[in-house]
């Protein structure tokens, strides 16, 4: 995925694996192809025919993928959906000035020579 | 008759249990001092009602299971015995009707937690793979892979698979100091090493199979806030306290899409004050009371339905005049 999205544009399965084993890494050409396979099937590429070659190409950008990864975490809770658990959930802006409120209080973070 | 007694008792505790357990184990003090208790007394009220209806089901059907009578007059005696205690009037409607409840109970719960079970996986398989895929870096941390990725959202999640994987959002490591950062680690961690998921899904299998119940309506979210308290005290053992806490706060102003803005604030805030002031630890005798109340909720409906055989049994064991034997 690193090399397709440093590219940014379509690709052979032979350019990836040149690409790929440029440092001392040697791939079999089928192993990449089996990979390039699987992830356009999970749908993380696309692909287009060109004579008898597939150049494949990123779905999405890193950064969109990320970011549509991170919308399903935002969108999830614990006792909703149970996909994931988030260390803290959303709150209102509020509730947000009450909690700063209240490790400012129970927290007194300056004040030298206070222990524990 | 014994039997009737009995059984009535067992529908009533289960009735009670359904009802009225919700306040009553938010009101009870010991509870509050550890987190992990209270999820283990959840979890028995839960499993304790359900095989109480179960175990009022299979007596009722009972005089339709065939027993075994083996060569010797004892057993016969017994078994005769066994069956004069368990039957009752009108024993083949109330038979069929006990089987019928069991099955329909157990398909019903089974059906519950098993979909709930099911359906995330799926998506978290997914998830993960597109996780390793945009991640940053990722490195093996005690049985779970920890990976960053590069967002502007502050976000710090876990996602429990095999094996679990702990998200940070390089946004998230921003706002962290180190100890902060291993703090909120240590929190995630716990929750994949508890099988905290687990947890939360069987209570939401069980509130999805009986929803109109108290018990189960007000388990999953109760428990929802009891994970999360127990991870932070696990987190505590190992940790800076005051770092998990201050960490909660920088992290609480990542927004959410459409979610439910409407307890978090209050909860995280009992968060806080716990980890800020905690309470005081549950001592020896706070953990018999606790252990016992859990072994009590789980094994005391099975004794309620065994004291009819149990009094049979020690009926012909210790024989009773005429006179004082129950009919049969």
């Amino acid at each position: 995925m690193r090399v397709l999205w440093h590219q940014a544009e379509p690709m052979s399965v032979r350019a990836v694996m040149e690409d790929l084993n440029s440092g001392d890494r040697s791939l079999a050409y089928t192993t990449v192809m089996t990979v390039m396979e699987n992830l356009h099937r999970k749908g993380f590429l696309t692909r287009e025919r060109l004579g008898r070659a597939w150049l494949y190409c990123a779905s999405q950008s890193r950064e969109q993928h990320t970011a549509a990864l991170m919308g399903e975490a935002l969108a999830s809770g614990a006792d909703r959906e149970g996909t994931l658990l988030r260390f803290v959930e959303a709150m209102s802006l509020p509730d947000l000035e009450r909690l700063q409120g209240l490790i400012e209080e129970l927290l007194p973070r300056s004040q030298p020579g206070a222990e524990e | 008759m014994i039997s009737y007694a009995a059984l009535g008792l067992l529908l009533a505790y289960a009735t009670a249990v359904i009802l009225w357990a919700p306040t009553l184990v938010r009101h009870w003090a010991l509870l509050d001092r550890s987190a992990a208790a209270s999820i283990a007394v959840w979890k028995a009220l839960m499993a304790s009602s359900v095989l109480s209806v179960v175990l009022v089901g299979i007596a009722l059907a009972s005089p339709k299971l065939p027993l075994t009578t083996s060569l010797a007059a004892l057993l016969q005696a017994c078994a005769r015995a066994l069956r004069a205690s368990y039957t009752m009037p009108g024993g083949q409607a109330t038979g069929a009707l006990g089987a019928a409840a069991v099955a329909a109970v157990l398909v019903r719960a089974g059906w519950g937690v098993t979909s709930e079970m099911w359906s995330g996986r799926r998506a978290r398989r997914q998830q993960a793979q597109a996780l390793h895929l945009v991640a940053t870096s990722q490195r093996r941390v005690g049985g779970a892979v920890q990976v960053h990725v590069d967002s502007a959202v502050p976000l710090v999640y876990c996602l429990p698979g095999r094996p679990g994987t702990v998200v940070f959002t390089s946004a998230a490591l921003a706002r962290l100091s180190d100890p902060q950062a291993a703090a909120v680690q240590a929190h995630e961690l716990a929750h994949l090493r508890r099988r905290h998921h687990l947890v939360l899904a069987g209570a939401r299998g069980l509130y999805r199979a009986f929803p109109y119940l108290p018990l189960f309506r007000a388990a999953p979210a109760e428990l929802a806030r009891l994970v999360e308290m127990d991870a932070d005290d696990v987190a505590a053992r190992t940790h800076n306290r005051e770092a998990l806490a201050t960490a909660l706060v920088q992290l609480a102003a990542s927004p959410s899409l459409g979610g439910a803005l409407g307890a978090n604030g209050a909860a995280t805030a009992i968060r806080v004050r716990r980890l800020a002031r905690p309470p005081r630890r549950l001592d020896g005798p706070g953990r018999i009371v606790v252990a016992a109340t859990v072994m009590g909720l789980v094994v005391a409906p099975t004794l309620l339905v065994a004291l009819p055989g149990i009094g049979a049994w020690a009926a012909h064991l210790c024989p009773v005049p005429p006179w004082a034997s129950p009919a049969s």
